[in-house]
């Protein structure tokens, strides 16, 4: 179980470093419009976790373990709000926005916690990539409104690009059960 | 805060003011909003690490290539760098006398001496990831004195100006960006002008410029000093195009920016010429003091 706690850690913060990564000058613009959402994957698949991973954070923001599933759903909810706002200013985006995307995203995991848990691979597939399409038309909004850019296909890239890396989180998500079960 | 954060113009732009509707009005939102402006400014320190880790690979393969290059090509280089100091050496000679001359001459007129503002070399350690955002992330913060407003400048020409802050990092908006706007004159004829970003790297436009306007293809575009943010003489870029319409009483010129805003190396941050900076050259002579 700690093992597992420590690479969703591990997992979180690679994923944010690989959010920020940027391809050297000579590859081609349209390349950056096809990167996964690295960030908002860690945290799917974390919120799906949730009960068997606590991770670091968590442990530190809530010491005693959460008895009922009302109070984890807040705990999650709060969590992934805060680390919402740190993805804003990593992101440079308007302060916010993630905020709203991953605690949204966050409910509707939980919420269907128990149905979603039966889903195979693709139709998980089917689920990221309309998070990310709806997730990812909620963001270029508020670019459109207050950074004043133009709406692209950006939406669209971005959840088939995160829908085709997602069998990675997956797999990572199998091993990191399979060490919980363990230990 | 978001929209606070957001209106980086230089100078009176249209831009800017199509922004001030979401300036938040009343006492009790200013002080949220600075306090949200607090928060983001320590959040941006924590994220300095995760941009650092971005860029290992790239610091990697650059001191590899440092430990790898051979013997021949350092000595080539070095004659190369030597060659090229010759060459900056001497222009600076001619610019050190420009420069006594241009003082001099302002001396006579009686106008102002503009001292430049104090330069700091950083490095660009990220890139938002967004490709429709034009901004670049740099290695020095409050700590090495760089504060929001600064101008940044490489090798060629204005590159953008700091718009986030944090102790050891900084953001810079890049000319480029839709929201930034740049008060330039032509080079030629001294005719003051706005150069805003479309968020084409390789494109910048020419706002409201009457047609009547002496503007031609290949002409330099340097920043005016106007709006007391971007230092004055730094090019902004070359013309590239000049269009008039019957429609419109705007002319519809671009503008190919000087600076390589694609490139990741070493930038410049210049700070503004304060207030202090601008003291008078003479003290004006009361011609009529004697007659009294």
């Amino acid at each position: 179980m700690r093992s597992g706690g420590q690479g969703m850690t591990v997992l979180i913060l690679l994923s944010m470093v690989f959010s920020v990564f940027h391809l050297p000058d000579s590859f081609a613009d349209w390349i950056s419009y096809w990167r996964p959402q690295w960030l908002l994957l860690a945290l799917v698949l974390w919120v799906q976790l949730v009960p068997h991973f606590r991770g670091a954070l968590f442990r530190n923001l809530f010491a005693k373990r959460a008895t009922d599933e009302g109070t984890t759903t807040r705990r999650v909810l709060f969590a992934v709000w805060l680390l919402g706002f740190y993805a804003d200013v990593l992101l440079g985006d308007p302060f916010g926005v993630n905020g709203a995307i991953f605690a949204v995203i966050a409910f509707y995991l939980l919420r269907f916690r128990d149905r979603l848990h039966l889903q195979t691979l693709s139709q998980q597939m089917i689920m990221v990539f309309m998070m990310v399409f709806v997730s990812e038309i909620f963001r270029s909004y508020v670019h459109n409104t207050v950074l004043h850019q133009e709406w692209d296909l950006q939406p669209l890239t971005l959840a088939v690009s995160s829908t085709l890396i997602w069998p990675l989180y997956h797999w990572i998500g199998q091993r990191f059960r399979g060490t919980a079960l363990r230990n | 805060m978001i929209s606070l954060g957001l209106i980086w113009a230089g100078g009176g732009s249209e831009k800017a003011s199509q922004n001030s509707p979401l300036l938040l009005p009343t006492g009790t939102d200013r002080s949220v909003a600075s306090g949200l402006k607090g928060v983001r400014q320590s959040m941006l320190l924590l994220t300095g690490p995760v941009y650092f880790l971005a860029q290992t690979p790239y610091a990697l393969a650059s001191s590899v290539s440092d430990i790898t290059s051979d013997r021949q090509s350092l000595l080539q280089q070095r004659d190369q760098l030597n060659a090229q100091l010759l060459g900056m050496k001497e222009e600076l000679l001619r610019l050190r006398f420009l420069q006594a001359e241009n003082t001099r001459l302002r001396q006579l007129l009686g106008s102002k001496v503009q001292l430049p503002g104090q330069a700091t070399i950083a490095e660009i350690i990220g890139v938002p990831p967004d490709p429709q955002r034009a901004a670049v992330i740099l290695d020095k913060g409050t700590a090495d004195g760089i504060a929001v407003g600064y101008a940044v400048v490489d090798a060629s020409g204005l590159l953008g100006q700091i718009t986030d802050v944090s102790a050891n990092t900084s953001w810079a908006l890049l000319v480029s960006d839709r929201n930034h706007a740049t008060p330039a004159r032509i080079n030629r004829t001294g005719v003051r002008m706005i150069v805003g970003g479309i968020g084409s790297s390789d494109r910048l436009v020419v706002e409201d410029l009457p047609v009547s306007t002496d503007l031609r293809q290949g002409d330099l575009i340097e920043t005016s000093g106007l709006g007391g943010r971007f230092p004055v003489g730094y090019p902004v870029g070359l013309v590239s195009s000049v269009e008039s319409t019957e429609s419109s009483p705007y002319l519809q010129a671009s503008i190919a920016p000087s600076a390589a805003l694609l490139k990741v190396g070493h930038v410049l941050i210049i700070s503004p010429p304060s207030a202090d900076t601008l003291a008078p050259a003479v003290q004006s002579v009361d011609v009529n003091e004697g007659e009294s």
